[in-house]
């Protein structure tokens, strides 16, 4: 972020196709884009200050191809393309084709970066990144985006990842500029904190954790057990596919209530995530030495697709109050748009970056 | 054996006998009848009798006897003669076996030892990598240059998707090869490359992408969110120097 003067956002009018916004409607600068290992979501805001969100999930399914199937799934407004003369299904209509088909979705993104399984990863996310966002209103046009921050329990860095993605935001005409999952969920949802608390982004890959000082942050890691954790844990005790175990997770499941065998084992994995998570925070807070001191009890806010089930919020209040916690902390709560903040948080970065 | 006339017999020494052993012939060939005349007359006025079935049960108990403390005593010595064997079989197996996994145990510790020093050898290159980065970023154009480095590597990959282990090697190997040559030429000075065609071959598959697509005629599912106009104004606010404490 720079530290301009804090003038109107500067508009330009936009077309439909060329936005990837409300159609007819001026947009003003400045993209945020949340590139999740489960969910791609896409932020803009016309001058009215409505904000549009694109939200596509990150997964193909490739099927058989012939005439018949190619019409059907446009007459369905399902999006495929075909690569390497494989007819590929991409988006939500893949996880749905998955579960008819009990088959496992393809995912291009693994443990919140590029898969390195998937060889036809890249040109999927491309393919799906210009759905979202369509091209730039004028060109060099600010997007911020979310990477994930360094995990502290897996041995990889997110240094590859960055450069591919601000790669692929270039050649589609932006000016790339990568942000921390963690500090984006900090800008949508701490403002009225001073933008001072705890931001956690609780995604399919990772959870992105971020301790912010008056918009600056402290401190940012990551922890690899997340969303996808869960979907695979209950997919092996239940004998199911992961892709099934998703939708179950889905479908409304409350984590405090399970009413069957297989809720049940939904809640044992996300009350064991949720402690994991927590004790990694606080390990992580009693080991940092650059950790501000707070004067004020802060707030904690968790976004993401995995803090949507039910419960989760009183599971988390649950498993902190067995904790000691090394910050003062004054309340616990779940974003406003749990799976829109990230991309929410960015947006707000890049329109405040003009 | 009974006899009309009784008669005094001295048992034979040594008729260790067995199952086989004619105990009544040899008592019979042992002895000789002597008439109790001739006994009187030598002073014998009184000799005990002794039933010819009772010498032989005697005699067979006799040997039974002998035979089972002998069996017994052969017993002990067979018995220590197996533990002894087999203790020192025991030890000759048990010793091959502490060799075999004494050496087992050896290979492992080699490759141990050759994966640490690949794995050092790893962190060292890293280390290596992450400084020259930094020392480029110093310079200026640092992370183009290494994106650079990575798309020319992967334009010359089959398929170009770089998605695997095999490929992101030689991908690192190709940057780590191209910074040393960058620190070997004037300055750190980058190489001109075009950065359309890298990343056209970053996103090449063999059967095009946009050869069969009907994305662009798909909706995709679109939500309104809450604004961020005033959550915008306090950032504005506090990086103007305001924020929560300013505004009071």
């Amino acid at each position: 972020m720079g530290t301009h003067e804090a003038t109107e956002p500067k508009v330009h009018s936009a077309s439909a196709a060329a936005a990837g916004g409300a159609k007819n409607s001026k947009l003003e600068l400045g993209r945020g884009l949340d590139v999740g290992t489960a969910n791609l979501a896409s932020a803009c805001q016309d001058v009215e200050g409505n904000v549009t969100i694109k939200l596509q999930r990150n997964a193909f399914i490739d099927i058989e191809a012939d005439d018949y199937t190619r019409t059907m799934l446009t007459k369905l407004n399902v999006q495929y393309v075909v690569i390497n003369g494989k007819m590929v299904v991409v988006g939500d209509p893949a996880f749905e084709l998955a579960n008819i088909f009990n088959r496992e979705m393809r995912r291009p993104m693994k443990d919140g970066v590029i898969s390195p399984k998937e060889t036809e990863a890249m040109p999927i996310e491309k393919l799906l990144l210009e759905n979202l966002l369509g091209t730039p209103t004028q060109p060099n046009e600010n997007c911020y985006f979310s990477v994930p921050a360094d995990p502290i329990d897996a041995d990889f860095n997110v240094v590859y990842h960055k450069g591919l993605f601000s790669g692929i935001l270039k050649k589609m005409g932006y000016n790339p500029k990568p942000l921390l999952e963690g500090h984006s969920v900090v800008f949508a949802e701490l403002a009225n904190d001073d933008f001072t608390g705890i931001g956690i982004s609780c995604g399919g890959g990772m959870f992105n954790i971020c301790v912010s000082y008056k918009s600056i942050p402290a401190l940012s890691f990551s922890t690899s057990r997340a969303g996808d954790w869960i979907d695979r844990n209950v997919a092996t005790v239940l004998g199911i596919k992961a892709s099934r175990a998703t939708a179950i997770k889905e479908k409304g499941v409350n984590i405090l209530n399970p009413r069957n065998r297989e809720e049940e084992a939904v809640e044992i994995y996300y009350r064991n995530l949720i402690s994991y998570t927590l004790e990694n925070i606080k390990r992580r807070f009693e080991s940092a030495s650059g950790m501000p001191t707070f004067p004020e009890p802060v707030e904690i806010v968790c976004s993401g697709g995995t803090s949507l089930v039910g419960g989760f919020i009183e599971v988390f209040k649950d498993e902190f109050d067995r904790i000691k916690f090394p910050i003062p902390v004054k309340n616990i709560r779940r974003a406003e748009d749990a799976l829109y903040s990230v991309a929410k948080g960015c947006l707000v970065a890049a329109l405040s970056d003009i | 054996m009974t006899t009309a006339n009784p008669t005094v017999t001295s048992l034979p020494r040594g008729s260790a006998g067995s199952e086989g052993v004619d105990i009544r012939g040899v008592i019979s060939g042992s002895t000789s009848d002597v008439a109790l005349s001739e006994l009187s007359k030598k002073g014998f006025k009184q000799v005990k009798v002794l039933n010819q079935a009772v010498i032989q049960k005697l005699i067979s108990e006799a040997v039974d006897r002998v035979i089972s403390n002998r069996a017994q005593k052969i017993g002990r010595e067979e018995r220590e003669k197996v533990i002894h064997e087999s203790k020192s079989q025991f030890e000759a197996l048990a010793k091959e076996r502490i060799q075999r996994e004494r050496d087992r145990i050896g290979e492992l510790e080699r490759a141990n030892e050759s994966l640490l020093t690949e794995t050092e050898d790893l962190r060292r290159r890293l280390k290596e990598s992450e400084a020259e980065i930094q020392r480029l970023s110093q310079q200026g154009g640092g992370t183009e240059a290494l994106m650079e480095s990575l798309l020319e590597r992967l334009q010359g990959m089959p398929g170009a998707a770089g998605g695997n282990l095999g490929q992101m090697e030689k991908s690192l190997e190709a940057i780590a090869s191209k910074l040393e040559r960058l620190q070997a030429g004037s300055g750190g000075g980058t190489e001109v490359v075009d950065k359309e065609v890298l990343l056209d071959a970053l996103f090449r598959t063999s059967g095009g992408i946009e050869a069969e697509s009907n994305m662009a005629q798909v909706k995709v599912k679109e939500a309104k969110a809450g604004g961020v106009k005033g959550t915008l104004a306090k950032l504005k606010a506090l990086q103007k120097g305001g924020g929560k404490d300013g505004d009071s």
